[in-house]
């Protein structure tokens, strides 16, 4: 596996520093790349769900749930489409205003964190981080498919571990993304997801589209003209009944 | 109209949002009718155009929370002779958004963002009903640089400027450029457009109005 081929060869280099570091090194590249990490797939056919977030550094919290402002100015900008059946979130990040590297004990800096507002809680999926580093809008795209991992232990389990998808469209509020900086390590922004409408918006009956279609309306003739009468019967029934 | 009498209007229209929102499960959505008939999930369900408590500001020191803003009750366009309330828009049981059950009104998607507040405002309405034009009728007319005003339910007037307009497939419709948070108060305006494909009683498209704060 190339995770494990990296870590050797790293684990290999610490090694020549010494026993203590040799021994944080291995623990804290076990702990990066985990068996059973999520897998980074195409966008699926359609999705169940879509939430959005608007990070801000005034929502930053550290781990004991102290209020820890990131820097003023700075935003982020999250959406997440879900197949809650597949197990698939495709996110879509752009992060401004924040300058200097990534900083977490996760994998990555970037997480959708199991944490209501005002609450801190642990990270449930780590994403790649917004790039390029540097002071300039960073943005982050892709899809990744469960099991989730984040590289935090917790009670000697990863804080992936049996998280779904599902469990954001069950309760979208207990849940918030954020990234994490060198200069902000608490995370630079932060905010809750929100569920937003996911496909497109069906806002019309087609009573005028043989007009707008010409390729249509050939042929129809009569035709269209019957469906529209016998249309217009069923809207103004639905019209009746939505007065009541 | 005075402004009693608009509230009126409003009031009136928010009694109606409600009264479509139990409709809608039962009858029909959107393009057209066929579509089904699960009643709306989501805690941002169909609710009128009522005003709702902002969320507190968390931070009392550092950075200064974003503008939140008020709902949104009226949306006027004067180059389609556009003036009309809102009804509130929420999610139905696919995870699609609500549209208005009467092809006459116009909604907005509460979840989203608020004139005054960041995000973006979506505002939805039908092109056509099946058996002629509808509100959104002349949507598609709009082009970059025309003016689009929404009113809260404060009486607040805010005025937009449409950037870009553009058609997108259901199929592959953008969420994040239309539903994505962004970090200024921007607004959506969207209707159907395209083929009507009749198998299945929609339009293939959606137009999509992006408007920014003048």
């Amino acid at each position: 596996m190339p995770n494990q081929r990296t870590a050797s060869r790293t684990a290999t280099r610490f090694l020549t520093l010494g026993g203590v570091a040799t021994a944080t090194a291995i623990a804290v590249l076990g702990a990066a790349a985990p068996a059973s990490a999520e897998t980074a797939v195409d966008a699926p056919a359609s999705f169940t769900s879509a939430f959005t977030v608007m990070a801000t550094p005034d929502q930053v919290l550290n781990a004991d749930g102290v209020a820890t402002p990131g820097p003023a100015g700075a935003t982020g900008q999250f959406t997440f489409r879900v197949n809650s059946t597949l197990d698939i979130v495709c996110y879509d990040i752009t992060v401004s205003g924040i300058s200097g590297d990534y900083q977490s004990p996760a994998k990555t800096a970037t997480h959708i964190h199991a944490a209501a507002a005002g609450a801190a809680g642990p990270p449930r999926i780590a994403f790649p981080n917004p790039a390029p580093v540097g002071d300039g809008p960073r943005t982050s795209a892709g899809c990744l498919q469960g099991p989730f991992t984040t590289g935090v232990l917790a009670n000697g389990a990863d804080t992936g571990t049996g998280f779904t998808l599902a469990q954001l469209e069950a309760d979208p509020a207990g849940f918030a993304a954020d990234t994490h900086t060198v200069a902000n390590p608490a995370g630079a922004v932060r905010g809750q997801l929100v569920r937003v409408p996911v496909g497109g918006v069906q806002t019309g009956g087609g009573g005028s589209a043989a007009a707008s279609d010409p390729s249509a309306a050939i042929g129809v003739g009569l035709g269209a003209v019957t469906l529209a009468a016998l249309a217009g019967v069923v809207v103004h029934r639905r019209r009746a009944a939505s007065t009541n | 109209m005075t402004h009693t009498a608009r509230r009126t209007t409003l009031r009136s229209s928010a009694r109606r949002g409600a009264v479509a929102a139990v409709v809608v499960a039962l009858l029909l959505s959107g393009c057209g009718a066929r579509q089904p008939t699960d009643p709306p999930v989501s805690d941002t369900g169909p609710t009128a155009a009522a005003p709702t408590a902002d969320a507190p500001s968390p931070a009392p020191t550092g950075p200064a929370p974003l503008a939140v803003g008020q709902p949104p009750a009226s949306v006027a366009v004067d180059a389609i002779g556009l003036d009309e309330p809102l009804i509130g828009l929420g999610l139905q049981a696919d995870g699609a958004m609500e549209v208005p059950t009467d092809f006459d009104d116009v909604g907005w998607f509460t979840g989203g963002g608020r004139p005054g507040g960041v995000g973006p405002t979506v505002i939805a309405a039908h092109v056509d009903s099946a058996s002629g034009p509808a509100v959104f009728a002349r949507l598609t007319e709009l082009v970059a640089g025309d003016s689009v005003r929404v009113t809260d339910v404060t009486g607040g007037v805010f005025e937009y400027v449409v950037t870009r307009v553009g058609d997108y497939a259901k199929a592959d419709f953008p969420t994040t450029e239309v539903f994505g948070a962004v970090p200024a108060d921007e607004l959506r305006l969207i209707t159907c457009t395209g083929l009507f494909d009749r198998s299945i009683g929609h339009y293939e498209d959606n137009r999509v109005v992006f408007a920014v704060r003048a």
